[in-house]
């Protein structure tokens, strides 16, 4: 075999003539797409489409490729080697300004009412960390006996707004958003992308290499490793496998899959993540799409409230609320969690549990009251006892900030799967309620700088004077978690 | 860009690439599931960078979508083991016969085409561009260089490299063999 022999051999199949049978092909798949393109503005339909094609037999393993663009992370200049270590990943991800996640989002735990799968969500989420904007794809289920509802929102950040896109009931809603949320949300967002993309970051070790593939002209190693998840317990319900470049470090690819009960692995997310690429004009464009109902305008913006999302009850006897605002991870594993609890029904002054408490002192007898924490989704048995540290008011609530201090030691998975919180009722009759609620692992506090900013900017911001309370310090808070640890009853 | 000016957009895109997709795919696949397959690809890779087709560098972006597609419909059909799947290749075997002293029955000669196509799916961007301007579609290095902004000196470098590439890898396949 010689160079003249492949020059020959391509000149031959440059002159071959097309089969009329192809053309024909080409219009049916061109007539196709244009007409699923006519049919939805939803892009996973047109996966659908291309899934069922008649014309189309994809192999197994296409049906997970349907976006492969090789796009690399510019690996920093700092990492001198430019051989990588399976560890380096997290580290590629956290020096990025820009990232810029692609690909899909699937059902697997869940099926439509025939026991067809349910269609894949495009994902395209872009994060401008060196100029806090970023536009969000989320996508959501809402399963019921009468089918599934795919719901699709899409979050762009800018500057003080947040445009909140409703894909499913199409409206907008603009949300003005302070300089604490703003670094928070980025900080947050930052986060997710890491955690979507690399699961759980911190077992990242466990990984091992099972092959090798080439990408348009580069060769990739391919890391495969699997994960406890957080519900069945002692058992790999995740397995991640990415594409990384043994030269560079870069990363082409990522798929997420989860062992679902009774089916075995199946793919949840198949993303391409990208580093420090240009951002294409009208990413971050803030504009209500034509045809979406405008809940309000960028001037009748609402005040984003800080906090998660929270739960209630309500019977003829109490309406009650149990609301996890923020939470943050000491360097010692404590956490402090910023919660609000109230019963609306009651005649009990709202102020009234907090009277007479005291810095490391028992917690406030709130109608529900967060007793403890324990890591979400594991059987080992560490218990966080929580202590109160401070209140603060605001537009009439008020918000219990504790420290939870663990019995042992706390475990790698709460930084990816968060608290689940005990709680009791301090009520008569007990309400017939079950709450599951999960406080997230939050900003890691390791240093007092961190402290001031984070902590008690939550505090100030969560209060009608701005204000944290006075005497709260980084040192004060670590010491009482030691003292906590030191006491017999711990 | 709104949902319906982007269709309109598509759809001029893709009238206007439709007889280099069709004749370019079908050179790099020579095989009907192949083709449809990246056809398929394209279609996607075009409706989602419409914007940029619309625009003054479309011409490159059209080649890098051809190409991606060919080589995502490549990737596909190659097995687990790195090999491709034998009963899946339907390709003319007239072609099989430049083949000198390496393969001699009818099936292998089909197969070794394949080989050829495969391998040119797995070309780096730049030099599978330049294979498939100066080969498949016979253009002069003239043209080659302007369509990639380099020399002649640059474009025949880049055919060069390509050949070799392509060489190094065909070769070791028949050692394999």
């Amino acid at each position: 075999m010689n160079d003249k022999n492949i020059e020959e051999i391509l000149k031959k199949v440059a002159a071959e003539d097309i089969p009329a049978d192809v053309h024909k092909i080409a219009q049916q798949v061109s007539a196709d797409f244009s007409k699923t393109l006519m049919q939805t503005r939803k892009q996973h339909i047109l996966w659908e489409h291309i899934m069922r094609s008649p014309i189309t037999k994809l192999a197994a393993a296409a049906a997970v490729i349907i976006i492969t663009i090789v796009l690399s992370i510019v690996v920093s200049d700092k990492l001198a080697n430019p051989a990588y270590a399976i560890t380096d990943l997290p580290r590629l991800f956290e020096e990025a300004k820009v990232i810029h996640v692609e690909g899909w989002q699937y059902f697997p735990n869940h099926r439509m009412p025939d026991g067809r799968k349910i269609p894949p969500v495009e994902i395209d989420n872009w994060i401008d960390l060196e100029n806090g904007q970023s536009r969000m794809t989320g996508a959501g289920l809402s399963v019921d006996k009468n089918g599934v509802r795919i719901m699709i929102a899409e979050t762009i950040s800018s500057g003080q707004y947040k445009l909140s896109l409703n894909h499913t009931d199409k409206n907008a809603t603009f949300f003005k958003i302070s300089d604490y949320q703003r670094m928070l949300t980025a900080n947050r967002t930052s986060r997710l992308i890491r955690g979507q993309v690399l699961g759980v970051i911190e077992q990242l070790e466990n990984f091992k290499k099972v092959g090798q593939e080439e990408i348009d002209g580069v060769k990739y190693d391919i890391w495969l490793g699997e994960f406890l998840g957080p519900v069945r317990k002692h058992e790999y319900t995740h397995r991640l496998k990415i594409w990384v470049c043994p030269d560079t470090g870069e990363l082409a690819r990522t798929q997420i899959w989860r062992n679902v009960e009774g089916s075995g692995w199946e793919l949840e997310a198949d993303y391409e993540t990208s580093y420090n690429v240009e951002i294409p004009n009208g990413v971050f464009e803030m504009t209500v799409p034509q045809g979406y109902v405008a809940v309000n305008t960028k001037e009748q913006a609402i005040p984003m409230e800080l906090g998660g999302g929270g739960v209630g009850y309500s019977d003829d006897k109490y309406s009650l609320s149990l609301r996890p605002e923020i939470s943050f991870t000491m360097r010692d594993g404590s956490v402090l969690l910023g919660w609000s609890s109230a019963d609306s029904k009651s005649k009990t002054p709202p102020e009234e549990p907090f009277l007479g408490l005291e810095f490391g002192g028992p917690l406030p007898k709130l109608p529900v009251e967060i007793c403890g924490l324990r890591p979400a989704g594991i059987s080992i048995s560490v218990t966080y006892t929580g202590y109160h540290l401070a209140y603060t008011q605001k537009a009439g609530k008020f918000i219990e900030w504790s420290i939870f201090v663990p019995d042992g030691t706390p475990l790698a998975s709460v930084e990816q799967f968060g608290y689940d919180a005990i709680y009791r009722f301090n009520l008569e009759p007990k309400p017939k309620w079950t709450i599951g609620l999960t406080a997230e692992y939050g900003l890691l506090i390791e240093t007092a700088e961190d402290f001031d900013k984070w902590v008690l900017g939550a505090m100030a911001e969560l209060s009608d004077e701005g204000k944290a309370p006075t005497g709260l310090t980084y040192e004060r808070v670590l010491r009482l978690a030691e003292e906590v640890r030191k006491s017999p009853t711990q | 860009m709104e949902y319906s000016k982007r269709i309109q957009v598509f759809e001029k895109v893709r009238a206007r690439y439709s007889v280099f997709l069709l004749s370019v795919l079908w050179k790099l696949t020579g095989d009907k599931e192949l083709f449809t397959e990246a056809m398929q690809y394209a279609l996607l890779g075009i409706w989602q960078h419409v914007e940029k087709l619309n625009s003054k560098k479309a011409g490159a972006y059209i080649y890098r979508i051809a190409l991606t597609a060919n080589s995502r419909a490549w990737r596909n059909r190659i097995g687990r083991d790195g090999e491709l799947a034998k009963s899946r290749t339907n390709v003319d075997t007239d072609h099989g016969l430049l083949i000198v002293g390496q393969i001699h029955d009818k099936e292998n000669k089909s197969e070794w085409v394949a080989m050829v196509r495969q391998a040119i799916a797995r070309l780096p961007f730049k030099q599978g561009r330049a294979v498939v301007m100066r080969y498949l579609e016979q253009q002069d290095y003239k043209t080659v260089a302007e369509k990639l902004c380099c020399t002649e000196a640059g474009a025949r470098s880049h055919v060069s490299k390509a050949i070799a590439t392509l060489k190094s890898r065909l070769t070791a396949f028949i050692q394999q063999e």
